[in-house]
């Protein structure tokens, strides 16, 4: 049953439009995560979800109720800030049953939830606390349990841990999927870390000025992005992309000539054959498809620029002439050091085609 | 951050300086109000009192309107000091919060009230409350002050509001607070410091007030303290000892008001909310 379903929303701000036509369903108990460049409109996408923000045009639905105009607080929702936005003046306790004093629950109720809620999240011990006498991540704990104890239909986050240090963001991502899998509820996740997206995401929106570019399961759009632009996005390092002449196509794949990889003949699959042929289109491998062990396919001679060792891998940031950068994922590169020349190999099957407009072929 | 000692001894030589040029004249006049008359006039002035008695004091609450003129003193600022502030921070928190026309015109302009000396209003006012029935009443100089007060303070207040950030606002509107428990709840607590400045700022605009006090009111009964006590310490001869015994008790309240709330200047109360 869809919980969440948006309908070609629109949003401007004056003259300028920031949300163009934005359309999606969750599933309930899904958890969905937005993603896209800074000012892509996220933020904007989630507070219209809230009712923070009035919807210009189109439609939003929760658990099948048209909730376009309807207050906040009657939506079903609860949003956790990236500023946690807690109430400075009143004690965890106080932030975390505010919400169900507003909606007139008893004293005994309200407690009971708060510390249910607490329990959960290992807040006992704070509870009489003010804010300011609580660590980034108690904090952020407490928002996320003023959300839990509103009981609602769909979580909305916008960068809940990007305030935090990287060891406590990877504790608090955790107990976001702990949390999501206890709790069985729709969640709505906006964040810029490609690892939150892919690791917590059922399903991942990737935003483009106001547009959804691709919506898809993460290893989806990892593997079987649509356009140039999902497909530079997702994964990290970034792919690389070089323009290529078709010179012959079959049955599945075009032939192509790569110049600035000094490479011709190479078989570079497609997911559907346009029905006439291309002149030029765009190439695209991912850093971790280069190797240096010699296999199969091509290979291209680079010299090495700059070398970031993160212990398990190595990325070699690469020219191949002037103009031309690559970037290689590697496992094993102990010794090889700026100006080393060497060769890097590319498996075929793994480079990925785009028409001049940026589609996927 | 660590200062060089000579930058130290200027800011504690500045420090003392600022001090002793408030400070002093407070001292003269407390120490000086219990000092006998010939030592308060003798030709070498004394910095510490070579004598004591409480005469000033008796003459003062026993001998003269003084304890009249205290308590209509008090009642004026107190009443101004709360209607200011009961009216002030619904308009700053409505000139932050809703929109509607002519707003920002309004704001800025609510500041043009002091482009008028109090002199020119004078008349005109007098004329005014004279036709209501409000001349020589106390309510007449609340108004007065209040309308005096009200601008400031709500564009003061409506700056501390300014400073609160926007989530926490809206994580209440989430929290399904209205508009109304939004103020009580959380604004007018995250602004104590402002709301704490407005007051005594009201308080002493009104306890200082001479120009209205001693127009609008007629009857000596109703006078305040400014201008009651002006006409006792003499017209012809000036009774040091009663004067300075006098200034030194109208000092009281508002050093009592600051030690009061004072300490709601200290802000940093939003600290813990974000980040
Ligand atoms: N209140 C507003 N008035 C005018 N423009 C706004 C307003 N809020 C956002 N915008 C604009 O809308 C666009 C989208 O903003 P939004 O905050 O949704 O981006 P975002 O994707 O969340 O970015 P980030 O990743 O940096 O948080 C931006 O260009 C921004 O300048
Ligand atoms: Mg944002």
């Amino acid at each position: 049953m869809a919980e969440l379903v948006l309908t070609d929303l629109h949003k401007s701000f004056g003259a300028t439009e920031v949300i163009r036509g934005v359309s999606l369903e969750a599933s309930s108990g899904e958890f969905i995560v937005f993603v896209g460049p800074s000012g892509c409109g996220k933020s904007t996408l989630l507070r219209m979800i809230a009712g923070l923000e009035e919807t210009t045009a189109g439609k939003i639905s929760i658990d099948d109720r048209d909730v376009t105009k309807v207050d906040p607080a009657k939506r079903g929702i609860a949003m956790v800030f990236q500023t946690y936005a807690l109430y400075p003046h009143m004690s965890v306790a106080e932030n975390m049953g505010f919400g169900l004093e507003m909606s007139g629950m008893g004293k005994a109720e309200r407690m009971a939830k708060v510390r249910q809620a607490a329990a959960s999240l290992h807040l006992t011990d704070y509870l009489d606390r003010k804010p300011k006498q609580l660590s980034g991540g108690q904090r952020q704990r407490v928002a996320i349990g003023r959300a839990i104890v509103r009981d609602p239909k769909v979580f909305l986050f916008d960068e809940p841990l990007s305030n935090l240090d990287a060891e406590l963001r990877v504790k608090m991502r955790l107990e976001i999927a702990r949390l999501h899998k206890d709790l069985g509820a729709t969640m709505v996740y906006v964040t810029h870390d490609q690892v939150e997206a892919m690791t917590l995401a059922d399903k991942i929106v990737v935003l483009r000025d106001g547009l959804v570019e691709q919506i898809g399961r993460p290893l989806e759009l990892y593997e079987n992005p649509d356009n140039v632009f999902v497909a530079g996005f997702i994964g990290s390092p970034r792919m690389n992309f070089f323009p290529a002449t078709v010179t012959g196509r079959q049955e599945n794949h075009f032939v192509v000539d790569i110049p600035a990889l000094r490479l011709s003949g190479v078989p570079v699959r497609a997911r559907a054959m346009p029905e006439d042929r291309p002149e030029t289109i765009t190439i695209g491998i991912r850093p971790e498809h280069l190797s240096e062990a010699a296999g199969s396919g091509f290979s291209v001679r680079v010299v090495c620029q700059a070398m970031e060792r993160l212990g398990s891998v190595s990325y070699l940031h690469a020219s191949l002439t002037e103009e031309t950068q690559i970037t290689a994922e590697l496992r094993d590169a102990r010794d090889v050091q700026p100006g080393d020349a060497f060769e890097l190999f590319i498996e075929p099957s793994r480079i990925f085609a785009f028409d001049a407009a940026g589609a996927r072929l | 951050m660590r200062r060089s000692l000579s930058l130290n001894a200027l800011l504690g030589a500045s420090l003392a300086f600022f001090t002793a040029l408030i400070g002093l004249p407070f001292w003269w006049v407390v120490s000086g109000s219990i000092k006998l008359p010939q030592e308060i006039i003798s030709r070498l002035p004394t910095m510490f009192p070579q004598s004591f008695t409480p005469q000033h004091y008796q003459k003062l609450f026993q001998a003269s309107d003084y304890p009249v003129y205290l308590i209509n003193s008090l009642i004026v600022a107190t009443s101004t000091t709360l209607v200011t502030l009961v009216l002030a921070i619904p308009a700053a928190y409505a000139f932050f919060r809703l929109t509607f026309p002519a707003r920002g015109v309004l704001y800025r302009s609510i500041l043009l009230a002091y482009a008028f000396p109090s002199i020119v209003v004078l008349i005109p006012l007098f004329g005014l409350f004279a036709k209501v029935g409000l001349v020589d009443r106390l309510p007449s100089l609340i108004i007065v002050n209040v309308a005096f007060a009200l601008p400031f303070s709500i564009w003061m207040l409506r700056s501390f509001l300014a400073g609160v950030p926007k989530e926490i606002e809206e994580a209440a509107v989430i929290d399904g607070a209205s508009t109304l428990k939004i103020l009580r709840r959380i604004m007018i607590p995250l602004i104590a410091p402002g709301i704490a400045a407005v007051g005594i700022y009201a308080f002493v605009t009104a306890w200082t007030e001479y120009v209205f006090a001693s127009v609008l009111i007629l009857s000596d009964a109703k006078r305040t303290l400014p201008v009651g006590f002006s006409g006792i310490i003499g017209q012809y001869q000036i009774d040091w000892g009663l004067l300075l015994a006098g200034a030194t008790v109208a000092i009281v309240p508002v050093v009592a008001l600051f030690a009061l709330i004072g300490r709601g200047f200290v802000s940093g109360l939003t600290e813990g909310a974000v980040k």
